[in-house]
């Protein structure tokens, strides 16, 4: 039986790393905490239902349609409300993020109603047996993706030209700047890029559970979890991250009970921030003395 | 204060020769050489303005007053620990709640007169706080912050759970601490203005400077012996007490309590919002941003949506166009005004009193 | 400058300040006339209970509305017309409270009509008690509002079915077909989770039935494999479930990945709204649930009330209740006004606790708690529309197993 779990956990810990991957990927290169990472996520979710609805396209199929649009909104977002905003600090970036995050929600209330939406498919009413334990397909569906995104960005960052930009501005941006990197332009692309990932996450989340203007926050917290335990910057963290937190719930679930599963996260949360602030592949943190 | 404080005061020569005009910049100078009796002048009368409410405030008025000054409060501890002590906290929700679960408690359970379970729930945050100060204080920055959203959460999955206080049902007060408004005026009216006592003397004082060294350049700071873990520790707990008791203010309000609400993010979001478009790390800036928030979410009471996207949208635009927030914008135009009637300064040059940008690079 | 900065200072605080004890007055002034009676209700509108809360504001503004065309009310020998005032509490306790107050005393809202669920109305209750001033509320189960004031409300009224009637339901219901018996419970830590959950865990053995597992859960709970798997793997054929309709989708979606196929299966509260089938398909079908007005008695003014109800897109039966509950109360509320000839706080408090007479929601008369308990029946999805199958009507058979789980 606890095997069964750790199967659970597992898939459904795939699940959190598509969630997860983009929040990491702006942290790493702009040092930006994106407090508005639950209404991308759930903004997409939104997109591929409009699409849904008027195209007879499987929901995931609908991400030829919204990975471009969320594209463009994450670059645009970045270049006029967030570039100003880099060099005032990680504080003025929370309240920004902060802000359109309370925008975003608003939105969705105002455009789509009040009522849990979900994205349908004949895949999220199926299971695979694993090993003997039934998981439902959409979770091996998300592990999958995840397994994809974390290698494919790693590849982009490792192989790409312009990875080897991301990576320098990263590192040092007035570095980066002098070599004739546009940074500006790099830090555009990867918010954009962060919202193509999270437009994935986000329509993984519409089709294994509903969703509604106010979810956004709850999936932004479990992203805060995934990434403070895998190293906020580290995309095999997130990895790692994603597919740990969802054995912890699982085995905690089934040991002491599902409504004290937030709370043994969210206590695991500040205990790595004690011990290990920088999770299991960040970068050293620096802490006060 | 900004650097521009220390210039000295120039009388440019033109104006000496012409009559109506040295008489003005006179009258100018007198009210400068004033200045300070203004503006306790200015205090005093708005204290006995606030002193008297109820002899011309409706009782649904007094019941704005009590939100509002309750808000100010609330926004003004956040200030202090995030504004002047530079650690952003989302986890101030914590200290709401506990202070209203205390008052309640112990109203419920022991004979503790009213106005000493108030102390009590001030204690008990600031003790809460002094344990979460412990847990993080050595943490940075967003750090700091994620960390303390994480302690507010998993408090509040706790008090869904916990039968003592409960759990998800919550408590009711008992009827006999059900006080009459005018009571809940004065009691929120006291609160704000003991908070604002404190913290302005707070930060106009040697723990106010090394606290603001800190929050500027830690290791700087270090470096010239201040530590910044006992001085963090003090700013948390002080901060956490002022809004533990204005929970316990909420509670007697509401005279019911219940965890999702008493716990809820937006206590502390709403501080946030406040602090900011008011005027971060700055002591009126918190009043300023609670009247426009509030009055905002006032007016527009049928239209939620509306009210929580134009706040969204004003935070922006703040964080945008004018990071020292309302405050710093009236201050900055009315200072240019006067600047420009003395004719001291061109109007179309910048004024020196903006708010210093933080870093030298410029790259982005 | 730092003396410009000190008269900039004070001037501008002195305004600020002076212009914030304005603002107050201003949000706060501006008396009603007196010429409309103002009654008032805080919904939530937007936010987790949003649900609800449309139906309620469809609700009492028809009633309003028809007793306006009607040409109002007679109070002191004149023709008043309604005023019904609405605010959105965004489902936040807090909000409903200062909501309540400024009803209370901005609008001079000589009583108000309730929000639902017990942290709201337990809320607005309390707002009622401390101000004197009567509220009647709906759509908040008995037990848990009673638990919210041990020494007994006086101001505040409530109309709907008691939770101990309520719990036993599914029983009878489950009686109706054959299954080993064998309970599992999934309950949400919210205050309806609880209460319900309590009672049920209590009646099972009555009926002789057994609760094998019980999965108590956060509302929000978005993932349930391993509640599930322990479902299935202690052979329960019966399943309750007491949560919010999101998370009963999630349940239901998942039961059905991981094949776990009760014969019966409650999603109390959750299956009751009309997104239940939206979100599910036939996956919904067979699902029961309770509701609190039998179409089927044929009270007074029925038909009506269900047209108008489908007419404001309410067309779940659960929501068509819920309408009727509304429209219902105020009806209850305009008549004391009348009867009591006044608009003042205690005359017409005492009033309502007179009122007996039979309305489209059924016969209403309050206990000395200031409750009245209305009879729940249980309802079952069938090809997406509910029907009554407990208490038996004719035309209707129980369907059983569950097909939707199938």
């Amino acid at each position: 039986m606890f095997f069964y779990h750790l199967i659970d956990g597992f898939f459904l810990g795939g699940l959190y790393v598509t969630i997860a991957v983009g929040l990491t990927l702006v942290f790493g290169v702009m040092k930006m905490v994106n407090l508005a990472q639950g209404e991308f996520l759930i903004g997409a979710a939104y997109l591929a239902y409009t699409v849904t609805t008027h195209v007879n396209l499987d929901p995931l199929l609908s991400l030829i349609i919204v990975v471009p649009i969320m594209f463009v909104i994450g670059y645009a977002v970045q270049r006029v409300i967030l570039n100003p905003l880099i060099k005032r600090g990680q504080e003025t970036l929370l309240v920004a993020t902060f802000g359109l995050a309370l925008i975003a929600e608003t939105a969705f209330a105002l455009v789509f109603g009040n009522n849990t939406l979900a994205l349908n498919a004949p895949y999220t009413l199926t299971g695979i047996t694993i090993f003997g334990d039934t998981v439902r397909t959409i979770y091996v569906i998300a592990f999958v993706a995840a397994v994809l995104m974390v290698v494919g960005m790693y590849l982009i960052l490792t192989r790409l030209r312009f990875g080897k930009a991301v990576r320098a501005a990263a590192e040092d941006p007035a570095a980066a700047a002098s070599v004739g990197i546009d940074v500006p332009l790099v830090y555009g692309v990867i918010f954009g890029v962060a919202a193509v990932l999270s437009a994935v996450g986000g329509t993984l989340i519409g089709l294994s559970y509903g969703f509604g203007p106010t979810s956004g926050p709850e999936w932004l917290l479990r992203s805060f979890v995934v990434i403070v335990l895998g190293g906020m910057g580290s995309l095999w963290g997130a990895l790692l991250g994603g597919i740990l937190i969802g054995v912890i719930e699982e085995v905690t679930a089934s040991i002491v009970g599902a409504q004290f599963r937030d709370l043994i996260v969210f206590a695991f949360l500040v205990l790595i921030l004690i011990i290990r602030p920088q999770g299991l592949f960040g970068k050293k943190v620096s802490v006060a003395k | 204060m900004t650097l521009s404080d220390r210039q000295p005061e120039s009388i440019p020569p033109e104006s000496m020769e012409q009559p109506a005009k040295r008489t003005w910049f006179e009258m100018m100078r007198a009210l400068k050489r004033s200045g300070r009796w203004i503006k306790w002048g200015a205090l005093v009368l708005l204290l006995l303005l606030a002193l008297l409410g109820p002899t011309y405030l409706s009782v649904f008025e007094l019941t704005l007053a009590f939100m509002l000054f309750n808000y100010m409060t609330l926004a003004q501890s956040w200030n202090l620990l995030g504004g002047y002590g530079g650690q952003f906290s989302l986890g101030h929700s914590l200290f709401v709640g506990a202070g209203s679960y205390t008052v309640a408690v112990l109203l419920l359970h022991t004979g503790m007169p009213l106005y000493l379970t108030l102390l009590v729930s001030g204690g008990v945050a600031s003790g809460l706080a002094a344990i979460a100060a412990l847990l993080l204080m050595r943490l940075r920055e967003v750090y700091f912050t994620i960390g303390s959203l994480g302690l507010s959460v998993a408090a509040l999955t706790w008090m869904i759970n916990w039968s003592y206080t409960g759990a998800s049902s919550g408590l009711s007060l008992p009827p006999t601490a059900a006080l009459d408004y005018t009571a809940l005026y004065y009691l929120s009216l006291a609160l704000l203005v003991l908070t604002m006592v404190c913290i302005v003397l707070l930060v106009r004082s040697p723990f106010g400077l090394r606290l603001m060294a800190i929050r500027d350049d830690e290791e700087a700071a270090a470096e010239l012996g201040v530590y910044s873990l006992p001085v963090k520790l003090t700013t948390f707990t002080i901060s956490a007490f002022f809004v533990g008791v204005a929970g316990g203010l909420i509670v007697l309000n509401n005279l019911s309590i219940e965890p999702n609400s008493a716990f809820s993010l937006n206590w502390v979001v709403t501080m946030i919002i406040m602090t900011v478009i008011g005027g971060i790390a700055t002591s009126t800036g918190p009043l300023i941003g609670a009247v426009v928030v509030f009055t905002l979410q006032q007016a527009l009471q049928g239209y939620q949506s509306w009210s929580t996207l134009l706040t969204g949208v004003l935070l922006i635009l703040i964080i945008r166009l004018a990071p020292g927030g309302i405050w710093n914008m009236l201050i900055n135009g009315f200072q240019r005004l006067i600047e420009i009637s003395l004719k001291l300064r061109p109007a179309n040059q910048q004024s020196t009193s903006q708010r210093e940008e933080d870093t030298v690079e410029n790259i982005v | 400058m730092r003396s410009i900065n000190k008269v900039a200072w004070s001037m501008l605080f002195s305004t600020f300040l002076a212009l914030s004890i304005a603002a107050c007055g201003a949000a706060g002034g501006g008396a009603a006339s007196n010429q409309p009676v103002v009654i008032g209700a805080t919904l939530p509108l937007t936010g987790p209970l949003s649900a609800v809360g449309p139906i309620l504001k469809a609700a009492y503004q028809a009633a309003v509305d028809d007793v306006n065309a009607a040409g109002g009310i007679e109070v002191n020998g004149t023709k008043a017309k309604i005023n019904l005032v609405i605010l959105d509490n965004t489902s936040d306790p807090n909000t409903a409270s200062s909501q309540a107050t400024t009803l209370y005393l901005q609008d001079n809202a000589v009583a108000l009509l309730g929000p639902f669920t017990p942290p709201l109305t337990i809320a607005v209750s309390n707002v009622a008690e401390r101000l004197k001033r009567p509220l009647i509320a709906t759509a908040t189960p008995v037990e848990a509002w009673l638990a919210g004031r041990p020494s007994g409300w006086h101001y505040s009224w409530d109309v709907f079915f008691d939770e101990n009637q309520q719990t036993n339901l599914v029983f009878q219901t489950a009686n109706l077909t054959t299954t080993n018996k064998r309970v599992a419970l999934f309950t949400d830590t919210e205050q309806d989770g609880i209460t319900m959950g309590k009672l049920w865990l209590q009646k099972a053995p009555q009926y002789g039935y057994t609760i094998v597992y019980h999965a108590v859960f956060p509302v929000g709970t978005t993932n349930f494999s391993s509640q599930i798997a322990a479902a299935k793997a202690a052979n329960a054929q019966v399943l309750i479930s007491q949560m919010i309709p999101p998370d009963a989708t999630a349940l239901w979606k998942q039961m059905k990945s991981l094949s776990y196929n009760p014969i019966v299966a409650e999603g109390e509260k959750g299956a009751s709204t009309s997104t239940w089938p939206q979100g599910l398909g036939s996956v919904a079908e067979g699902t029961i649930c309770t509701n609190f007005w039998p179409r089927s008695s044929g009270y007074p003014g029925t038909s009506d009330l269900v047209a108008k109800s489908h007419k404001a897109g309410f067309t779940a039966s659960a929501e068509t209740s819920g309408f009727v509950a509304g429209y219902s109360i105020t009806q209850v509320l305009l008549d004391t006004i009348v009867r009591a000839n006044s608009t003042s706080p205690d005359p017409l408090n005492t009033a309502i606790g007179q009122t007996d007479k039979t309305y489209t929601l059924g016969p209403i008369k309050f206990g000395t708690n200031h409750a009245d308990s209305i009879p729940a029946i249980m309802v079952q999805w069938q090809n997406n529309t509910t029907v009554q199958v407990y208490p038996q009507v004719s035309g209707v058979t129980f369907e059983a197993p569950n097909k939707g789980l199938a």
